[in-house]
């Protein structure tokens, strides 16, 4: 049960988003590196209850020539804790696997334990006086997931630097590969026995049989109980064993332009578009579907998610930097939409206090909120016709998240510096919808979400 | 429509109005936390954070404003 | 075309070169009078020496790139009647003092902090020179200051020498 969260926070990285090309920082900066900047950070995210990660990630940048540089940003994370499934809790236990257990009135958790190494790499250089470009190249690894991309970019300066034109692009191809060795079938059902609620912990469990005479014949079956892999023993030894190791492929491309405008001595603001298109196995392959009694409001069983094979996503995005008589105000706003059904409103606001000598003290707001993709359901109802698509990922449910932080830091030698950040990020969304049923209706179908996230970060130049 | 509708209005907006910053004025502009992403790593981190806890992800874009040398 | 009309064309041509080859001649180096760090400077008392008039600022790094290059121009060619009188755009006079104790200057440096002369001078953009020849005349104007160019304006300023 690897891939649930995570399957998006390395997917950060796979969807080479434009925030991505921020990894270059000289490309906005007012000071092209002399040497070797190294910028870093430790950051420790703490959900209650749930997935804890420690990272490290750097990035490092060489100038190579006039306006030229090279970056490489590392990143590695440790990550562990337990992550929802898609069931919803219930008045009574649930049994996932022969020891995996849910109490009662609880949301139901996989445990994992994973790590992820990322590296980009982005070369920038100008093409002429008023043209610049950017390169870069990305990869990550974990466990039940690879990913792959390259990104470009080109940003022009008009009227003396006053406005400036971007675009860009980006292509990522992402590997799932499941821990159980199978990418289960979508909308598929769990095994079921009555009393306790009992289901499979993978969607297919591997199945040894005595088949005769010692030879012992194991065969790996799905959900819906066909044989798809297998292979045999003789007594004596161990040969030609089939050990499944399916995988799914991802595509995203993703393209933006934007428009960077200086407005007075004080003022800058930035306009951008982006489009994105995903294609291929977006679908989880770790996340269940509660199914439930129509009338009683009970978990009978359980089905894998399934969401469909692409997704078109869209932005708009504005921000501006305002300089009061001493401090500096960031403000952005962004609007998304997709045809999942998806819009979001993204608010977020950082004021730098300045102290003086390079110290400063940042308070940072950030307001989201999105309604739900159209194929979102907390459970479904057993005997109804199933939809073609269906996910209970609290990911995709109708939700808002509160995020409250503050940055310290003290400048370090010449050009370095050293800060600290920590913030508090809050979840909620539907805890008691309106067309729950029967049991239900005493259940949290929404627990939401609250964590905790530190960092401390040092840069400097050599 | 409505999307489309703003697309077209606020860069026009942005482009209007005549900006008449001297480029000796570029002294505020030309600071680090006047950058559109002053901490490259900072919201590298942050929005790894949101992209894998939310349905939306992307928006920001390139560079620009700075002290507008050379 | 008819014998009249080409002639007409040519001579009206050569009038044109002409005229565009005295406009530069007479793009007269607009005379200025400035604070200095010792006292003041005016542009037109430097008549007779060969004058790179550079705009820039604490805040601009090509401009920091800059002064080392300055300083060694300044100490090369100022026996020979080379000066060099660096503008400096700061809105505060400490921001410039700071940046001048840790890059000193060899050379004349005047403040200009409501922009009044880059203005006159049209400066476009951070750091802009000028080359000013020994009559006063501007010869040539860059934007920008990269060491890839140094040789090429050190060519510059040894043939406005020799004038």
């Amino acid at each position: 049960m690897q891939l649930d969260e995570r399957s998006s926070l390395r997917s950060a990285l796979a969807a080479a988003s434009c925030g991505l090309l921020g990894i270059s920082p000289a490309l906005a900066s007012a000071d092209t590196p002399d040497n070797f900047q190294v910028d870093s950070a430790l950051l420790y995210y703490a959900e209650k209850d749930r997935v804890k990660v420690a990272e490290f990630s750097g990035i490092f940048t060489q100038t190579l020539g006039e306006d030229e540089t090279i970056s490489l940003s590392p990143t590695i994370d440790s990550i562990t804790g337990a992550s929802p499934t898609g069931a919803t809790s219930t008045d009574k236990t649930q049994t996932f696997g022969t020891n995996d257990t849910t109490p009662a009135n609880t949301l139901p958790v996989k445990h994992f334990i994973d790590h992820r190494f990322a590296a980009s790499v982005s070369w920038q250089r100008p093409i002429d006086r008023l043209t610049k470009t950017v390169l870069g190249a990305e990869g990550s690894a974990e466990h039940d997931y690879t990913s792959l991309g390259i990104n470009a970019s080109i940003a022009r300066d008009f009227d003396n630097r006053l406005t400036t034109l971007g675009a860009g692009a980006s292509a990522d191809f992402d590997t799932v590969l499941p821990a159980s060795g199978i990418v289960p079938q979508g909308l598929a059902p769990l095994g079921v026995s009555t009393n306790t609620v009992t289901a499979f912990s993978t969607p297919a469990e591997p199945v040894f049989k005595q088949v005769n005479n010692g030879v012992v014949a194991h065969t790996v079956t799905s959900a819906s109980g066909t044989i798809i892999g297998g292979g045999s023993t003789s007594s004596g030894g161990l040969d030609s064993i089939y050990i499944p190791h399916q995988s799914r492929g991802k595509e995203v491309i993703d393209g933006h332009i934007g428009l960077t405008r200086v407005i007075n001595r004080r003022t800058l603001m930035q306009f951008n578009y982006g489009l994105g298109i995903s294609t291929g196995y977006l679908t989880d392959p770790y996340k269940i579907i509660s199914m439930i009694d129509g009338t009683s409001g009970e978990t009978v069983g359980y089905i894998t998610e399934q969401r469909p094979q692409n997704r078109l996503r869209q932005t708009l995005y504005w921000e501006t930097v305002v300089h009061l008589p001493e401090d500096v105000i960031h403000l952005s706003y962004r609007y998304f939409w997709d045809d999942w059904g998806i819009r979001s409103h993204t608010v977020d606001v950082h004021y730098d206090f300045e102290l003086g000598h390079g110290f400063y003290i940042e308070p940072q707001a950030r307001y989201y909120t999105q309604t739900a993709a159209d194929f979102y359901h907390h459970s479904l109802i057993d005997g109804a016709s199933l939809p073609d698509y269906a996910s209970a990922d609290y990911r995709l449910a109708q939700m808002t998240s509160y995020t409250y932080g503050v940055k310290l830091a003290m400048p370090l030698g010449q050009d370095g510096e050293l800060s600290a950040r920590a913030s508090y990020m809050k979840q909620t969304g539907i805890s008691h919808p309106a067309d729950a049923i029967g049991v239900q209706t005493t259940q949290d179908l929404y627990p939401g979400l609250r964590a905790m996230i530190f960092q401390i970060g040092i840069s400097f130049k050599l | 429509m409505r999307a489309l509708f703003i697309s077209v209005m606020i860069p026009m907006l942005m482009l209007s109005g005549c900006s008449t910053v001297k480029p000796w004025d570029r002294d505020l502009l030309a600071q680090k936390k006047m950058q559109l992403v002053p901490a490259p790593l900072d919201n590298a981190l942050d929005e790894h954070i949101f992209f894998s806890k939310e349905a939306a992800s992307g928006g920001q874009g390139l560079g620009g404003g700075g002290c507008g040398c050379n | 075309m008819p014998i009249g009309s080409r002639y007409t064309l040519f001579l009206t041509a050569l009038l044109y070169v002409a005229v565009s080859q005295t406009a530069l001649a007479v793009d007269k180096a607009r005379d200025f009078v400035l604070p200095t760090d010792s006292g003041k400077i005016e542009l037109s008392q430097l008549k007779g020496k060969v004058v790179y008039l550079d705009f820039w600022a604490s805040w601009c790094p090509p401009c920091r790139k800059s002064f080392p290059w300055l300083n060694e121009m300044q100490q090369r060619y100022g026996q020979e009647g080379f000066a060099v009188v660096a503008v400096n755009m700061d809105k505060s006079h400490d921001l410039a003092s700071a940046f001048l104790r840790k890059f000193p200057a060899d050379f004349t440096v005047a403040y200009d902090p409501s922009g009044n002369v880059a203005e006159k001078y049209q400066v476009q953009g951070m750091p802009s020179s000028f080359f000013i020849d020994r009559n006063g005349r501007i010869r040539e104007s860059h934007m920008g200051f990269r060491e890839e160019d140094t040789s090429q304006l050190e060519d510059t300023l040894q043939s406005l020498l020799m004038q």
